[in-house]
């Protein structure tokens, strides 16, 4: 993606997206989990079973469906994009720049961590976990972009 | 931040938004609203206003495609319109499924033995038809075969698992039943009509796949045979 081209709104605009088709994924996959207990969806096979992931017990923490961190984080995630793009900056110490790329970090963290999970540990792999995975990745690269160019900290007046 | 007092209620109201203050909390006053704020503090208030961040053209264009292209994947992945129908030769989809009687069935777990798997409904006549056949088969090939029914809940009244175990019962019928709660395996066997009949061999493969009129007991019996029950 050519930086050259795209202006901050436009940036601020994709991590809004990216982030609302996030919290419709993660919304999904916590439906899944509470409404799909005896059945399979999106099995292709063996390894690429969302049903295998859904049943592990990698799916939830507590009883609460794992993908409510996902539907919390893209939340933030587009709330803060939403607060950039009304102009409010920044937020608290931080400018929203700062504050979009350390939560696009913890994101994607936590989606590389699952996907690790899946891969290794649980050895069946959720199309629908990846692509919130793909999700985080591109709004990790959209906040780096935004990051780059800004100081870390909003000018003293 | 800069505020300035209310001319009517004399409370501090910061100066990009005595206006609107003045204009929505006291409409009746006597005040000239237009005249609250000098040049110099209009000139402050807009430069304290959030400056709208631009859009640009190419950024809204690869934007729009984006969302297209993710919620297309989202739509193919969700509702998955081309579910891998298993063909005869072709491995059948994996899934797991509680039965009424409360335990989990996998289906992979059943390889190493044939397996018999049915989608009926209870609320379909051709089922209540095949199911002596099953019966009588089941008899039969019980030590050799496995037998799973499944509920897809096409016709009639909603159907759970004391209708589909009392329906069972009453015809005899002693191997697992279960429901299909949300289509799922349904879809991913192509099944559009009940009773549909999938004869797996031991390695999960689909040897056979018996419709009426073609669901006798020696058409499964030909099917068992391929299976290598």
């Amino acid at each position: 993606m050519a930086r050259e081209g795209l202006s901050r709104g436009d940036l601020l605009l994709l991590i809004a997206v990216l982030s609302a088709f996030g919290i419709a994924t993660s919304a999904y996959l916590a439906y899944q989990w509470y409404e799909a207990a005896s059945s399979s969806w999106c099995d292709i096979d063996a390894f690429f079973s969302c049903s295998t992931v859904r049943e592990s017990p990698y799916a939830a923490i507590g009883g609460v469906p794992t993908a409510f961190l996902g539907v919390g984080g893209f939340a933030i995630l587009f709330a803060l994009a939403g607060a950039g793009l009304r102009g409010r900056d920044p937020i608290g110490p931080w400018s929203v720049d700062r504050w979009l790329l350390l939560f696009a970090l913890i994101g994607a963290g936590a989606g590389m961590g699952l996907t690790l999970i899946e891969i290794f540990v649980i050895q069946a792999i959720c199309i629908l976990c990846v692509i919130g995975f793909a999700l985080d990745l591109g709004i990790l690269a959209a906040a780096v972009a935004l990051a780059r160019d800004r100081p870390a900290f909003p000018p003293t007046p | 931040m800069a505020t300035k007092k209310c001319p009517v209620c004399d409370v501090a109201v910061k100066l990009e938004n005595l206006e609107r203050h003045v204009r929505n909390q006291h409409p009746r006053a006597a005040v000239e609203v237009d005249s609250l704020l000098t040049n110099e503090e209009r000139k402050v208030t807009a430069r304290s206003r959030p400056a709208a961040l631009k859009l640009t053209r190419q950024g809204k264009q690869l934007i729009a495609i984006l969302a297209v292209v993710v919620a297309a994947i989202l739509i193919l992945v969700i509702f998955n319109p081309f579910p891998n129908v298993p063909g005869i030769g072709e491995t059948a989809p994996d899934f797991s499924v509680r039965t009424t009687t409360g335990s989990t069935i996998v289906l992979s777990s059943y390889r190493g033995t044939p397996v018999l798997l049915e989608f009926m409904d209870v609320d379909c006549p051709a089922c209540g038809v095949e199911v002596p056949t099953l019966v009588a088969l089941y008899a039969n090939y019980s030590s050799s075969v496995r037998f799973l029914s499944i509920d897809v809940n096409f016709v009639g009244s909603a159907d759970n698992d004391a209708k589909i175990g009392s329906w069972a019962t009453s015809h005899g019928a002693t191997w697992p039943y279960a429901l299909d709660t949300t289509g799922g395996i349904t879809r991913s066997y192509g099944v559009t009509a009940t009773p549909t009949t999938f004869v797996l061999d031991a390695d999960g493969i689909v040897r056979a796949t018996l419709l009426p009129p073609n669901n006798s007991y020696s058409h499964f019996v030909s099917a068992l045979s391929a299976a290598g029950a």
